[in-house]
């Protein structure tokens, strides 16, 4: 009988997770407290435009084609990618495993027509669907989030379904149905308590990606209009790629170093709720 | 059979497969009495798990009846069926899967009483810790997770989860396969202990011969889907009235072999049929070493050979002076199977099988 | 056993197979922890031992250390000496290793179908196994894959033979394994619980095959099981493990008839017979032993069973029994307050 190591010891057992945990709390803190801490309104046109980083101590990482203060851009732009990672990523955890769970469950007819379904939403190209719904409806944040969940949902489901699809079968599932508990009970209090940790991992994975579809958009200009993000940060120094390139390169590596840093910590929540031994 | 608490009559399961049809249970009747334990005995394909799930309502049940103290069961929907679940509840085989690995033991214990909606938390509470010392465990023992105990133990635990809501039948499904022989020898103890105690009957679905002959009150073999033969007598295993039983008795191994009386006993040649294409005739024509022309054409109806034994067999002949004579030299009579067998559980605590007692667990 | 015992029964040659002091230790915790604790048998040519005991006592990672496949880096041989006709192989190259697994020690272990590889057929794993050891032409190869099928009574081996395992059923890939594992003609077959996987009648059939397989080939076996019964009928001589050591050796019949050590004897108590006791045929008890295995790794350095043995005195917990014959210098007990031995 191998002992079994709490949570975070195993977490902690890879250098990699801790320190992609480290650079995602401070991004976080940088998101919540960083307004606060440096008071520049990201929108205003502090300055004369495309002054480079350090050329001014008023405006540490220098300004954009239109005067904007960059490290502004960059805090507020953290929460806004930070938001919409983890508000799309969470909507489209909620539906795939929705999906998932009855289509795992009852098998069948159900899962047949919810597998069909699925498919038709796996098989249209994810960003150009995203582009047609925000251009269809207006490009607002929440609107940018469910644009984004709908198109993240099917591996999540798919993932869901196969988990559900072996537990189902498990003794102490059929022990449950053998002493009168309804169905919904039992995928909500016992199955999918045993599958949360590939979901939990695919989520994460998942923020990113959402970060990432969100900058994508942005760039293009197909963002919200009224939200400084990382992407649109990205997109106002495109036209200037050649001489003022840290107009990309900071909000560009802002969000590299997020995307690792949720890689990483992804990975290590992997190796923790999964344990592998010796 | 009246007073039976579960009947079964001409129950088949069935299965599409490939065009063709997988009859895994194949038209099967069986009663089972008020605290007496019926054992099935049978090889892969035989129908016995299946049987078992579709008593419980875990499996499809195609064809033929299931009653519960007369209450039909099939067709019923999951709502319809729940008020009925305490009557009837099960043990699975696998202790290392049946008990969900995220609760407690004390939740897994408490789980049916919630679901039914029987008493309040401390009244819960209580019957949990009077389940688990019904079964031998710890007080303590509810605060703990299924993978801090031992495979016994969580055999245990599922006793207890299904003594929860008292039924009057327990459905084993190979309850002891799974554990070590010594362990074995707790749970068994346990089964009829229980049994002893409070009156549970005990459907009880095994392949291991040794265990059969130890706690059961009739026993039924199935082949094919098929009952083949039905018992309560005492000499069941030792004179067979059935070749098949004749085979799996003889290929059971018991330490009778150190025995200098020993004799080499045949092995049974061939493998149990597809379930898909099963032969014409009798089942076990295929791999019989006593069969001829008609066992090959014609299949062999469950035929009573008294009132407590039924096989079907062609090649058993029951003269009409009730002389019963088998071509593997069984000779009796309807007289000699007649009545007999293990009597039903009484209030006294039994002797203990071997002499030495130093063993005995407190 | 004592020097005067030694001489004056000292065996004429030395065996096929001669384990001493063996350890397995696991490495995967803080401190090493011993698995199998030093084991020692003997295996004559041609011969059979069982080793017999329950889950976790180290019958498995004994057979397994025999071939030096344990699973490392987390197990691993922590000691002792395995002479194969006077080769001892725990210090052999890993190359030597090669030539003795399957060339003079095969292994046949429990789950058949799990055992060969789904993806290749039958046939092709068999003619790898035969052409592992000598330089023979596929096609000859072939010819004899399905001699070797044939002689493990596998129905139709001709077309069989370029099945996939999946289509086989699980006696049917046992034979295979059988097939496999006697091609080379080896020395040493070791069969680790051969038939718990298998139905009662196709048990019965394999291990009807595995004897006469041994009687063609001469092969000694070493069975793994933990059906006591299944050991008595196919083996001569028994040791029993538990918690990592053996405890009781010796002849098969004198060994179950009359056991030495509390916990066969408690084994072979436990076990239903199925008779009947009593007028009134009511279900007899059977004798269970109190308590359960110790983990590896928790043992006192007293005797591993002490706290479940119903004869334990206070030196039982304190030192630590060895095995010492009592008379019968073929049987051994670890007991320092053993069973009579003579037959009841």
């Amino acid at each position: 009988m191998i002992e079994r190591l709490g949570f975070w010891p195993r977490f902690a057992r890879s250098p990699t997770a801790l320190f992609g945990l480290v650079i995602l709390a401070a991004i976080v803190v940088l998101a919540i407290v960083g307004p606060f801490l440096y008071a520049a309104d990201p929108w205003a046109m502090a300055t004369t435009p495309f002054q480079w980083p350090g050329d001014d101590p008023t405006h540490p990482l220098g300004s954009d084609n239109a005067g904007r203060d960059v490290l502004a851009g960059l805090i507020h732009g953290a929460r806004v990618s930070l938001t919409i990672g983890i508000v799309a990523a969470s909507a489209a955890v909620f539906i795939g495993v929705v999906v998932g769970a009855v289509a795992g469950y009852f098998r069948g007819v159900v899962d047949d027509l919810l597998m069909r379904f699925t498919e038709v939403f796996q098989t249209i190209p994810h960003f150009l669907l995203v582009i047609v719904l925000v251009a269809l409806l207006q490009p607002s944040t929440p609107i940018i989030c469910g644009a984004i969940a709908i198109v993240s949902w099917p591996p999540v489901a798919r993932l869901v379904r196969g988990q559900f699809l072996t537990l189902r079968q498990r003794a102490f599932v059929e022990s449950c149905v053998v002493i009168g508990m309804s169905a919904p009970r039992i995928i909500f209090t016992q199955i999918l308590p045993n599958c949360i940790a590939p979901i939990i991992v695919t989520g994460s994975i998942m923020v990113a990606s959402a970060i990432l579809i969100e900058a994508g958009l942005s760039f293009l200009g197909l963002g919200d209009p009224n939200s400084m993000s990382w992407g649109a940060m990205i997109g106002f120094g495109r036209q200037s790629l050649r001489t003022a390139w840290y107009l990309a390169a900071i909000p560009g590596l802002a969000i590299q170093l997020t995307v690792l840093a949720i890689s990483f910590v992804s990975e290590g929540l992997n190796d923790a709720l999964n344990p592998r031994l010796g | 059979m009246r007073g039976a608490l579960l009947s079964c009559r001409d129950v088949a399961v069935e299965f599409p497969v490939a065009g063709k049809v997988l009859r895994a249970v194949d038209g099967v009747d069986l009663d089972i009495e008020p605290a007496t334990t019926v054992a099935v005995v049978g090889e892969s394909g035989c129908g016995k798990s299946t049987l078992a799930r579709a008593i419980m309502g875990l499996g499809p049940v195609s064809r033929g009846s299931i009653t519960l103290e007369g209450k039909e069961l099939v067709g019923l929907t999951p709502r319809q069926l729940r008020p009925l679940r305490p009557a009837v509840q099960m043990v699975f085989q696998n202790p290392f899967g049946s008990l969900n690995p995220r609760l407690t033991v004390g939740r897994i214990v408490e789980e049916p009483l919630f679901v039914q909606g029987i008493g309040d938390r401390a009244s819960r509470r209580a019957r949990v810790r009077e389940l688990l010392d019904m079964v031998g465990l710890d007080a303590g023992s509810e605060r703990q997770f299924p993978h801090q105990f031992s495979g016994g133990q969580r055999q245990r635990i599922a006793i207890a989860r299904a003594l929860a809501l008292s039924p009057k039948l327990i459905v084993c499904d190979e309850p002891v396969s799974a554990l070590d022989v010594s362990v074995q020898a707790q749970v068994l103890n346990l089964l009829v202990r229980l049994q002893r105690d409070l009156g549970i009957a005990y459907l009880f679905i095994s392949h291991d011969l040794s265990v059969v002959r130890h706690l059961a009150h009739r026993t039924v073999v199935m082949y094919l889907g098929r009952v083949v033969a039905r018992s309560s007598h005492r000499s069941f295993w030792s004179a067979p009235l059935h070749p098949y039983v004749l085979a799996l008795r003889d290929a059971t191994p018991t330490m009778a072999v150190l025995d200098d009386t020993a004799k080499p006993k045949a092995v049974l040649e061939g493998e149990v049929p597809s379930a898909l294409d099963p032969p014409p005739g009798c089942r076990f024509s295929t791999r019989c070493p006593y069969a001829v022309d008609l066992c090959r054409t014609v299949y062999p109806e469950l035929r009573p050979v008294s009132d407590v034994e039924s096989v079907a067999c062609h090649r058993v002949e029951i003269a009409s002076d009730g002389r019963i004579r088998t071509p593997w030299g069984v000779e009796t009579s309807v007289a000699e199977r007649s009545g007999g067998g293990r009597t039903v559980a009484s209030g006294a605590a039994p002797a203990v099988a071997t002499p030495d007692s130093a063993f005995i667990a407190p | 056993m004592n020097a005067a015992a030694l001489a004056a029964n000292a065996l004429p040659a030395p065996a096929l197979l001669e384990v001493e002091h063996l350890v397995v230790e696991s490495v995967a915790g803080a401190a090493p922890v011993r698995l199998v604790d030093d084991v020692s048998f003997r295996l004559e040519a041609g011969g059979t031992l069982a080793i017999v005991g329950e889950s976790g006592c180290g019958k498995s990672l004994t057979a397994l250390s025999l071939l030096r496949i344990l699973p490392e880096p987390g197990v691993r041989l922590g000691g002792g000496s395995i002479r194969l006709a006077g080769e001892d192989l725990s210090t052999a190259s890993e190359e030597r290793l090669c030539q003795v697994r399957n060339g003079e020690i095969s292994m046949i272990f429990q789950d058949p179908i799990a055992s060969l590889n789904p993806v290749q057929t039958v046939g092709a794993q068999i003619v790898e196994a035969i052409r592992s050891h000598r330089d023979v032409p596929r096609r000859e190869a072939r010819r004899q894959a399905i001699a070797l099928l044939r002689s493990v009574h596998l129905p139709d081996p001709e077309t069989r033979i370029d099945y996939y395992p999946h289509r086989l059923s699980g006696g049917m890939c046992q034979r295979v394994m059988i097939a496999m594992a006697l091609a080379s003609k080896p020395r040493v077959l070791i069969a680790d619980e051969p038939t718990t996987a298998l139905d009662t009648t196709v048990q019965a059939q394999v291990m009807a095959l595995l004897k006469q397989a041994q009687r063609e080939t001469g092969t000694a076996v070493v069975l793994i099981t933990h059906n006591l019964a299944v050991a008595a009928d196919a083996a001569e001589d028994v040791a029993v493990m538990y918690a990592g050591r053996i405890v009781e050796s010796g002849p098969v019949r004198a060994v179950f008839r009359a056991p030495r050590h509390p916990y066969t004897k408690g084994l072979l108590a436990a076990i239903p017979t199925g008779e009947e006791s009593g007028e009134g045929g009511e279900i007899p008890r059977l004798v269970e032993i109190a308590g359960t295995v110790p983990r590896p790794g928790s043992l006192g350095p007293g005797c591993a069973f002490a706290a479940r043995c119903p004869r334990r005195q206070a030196r039982c917990s304190q030192e630590r029994p060895e095995l010492a014959s009592d008379g019968d210098p073929r049987r051994a007990a670890a007991c320092f307050y053993p069973y009579d031995g003579a037959a009841p």
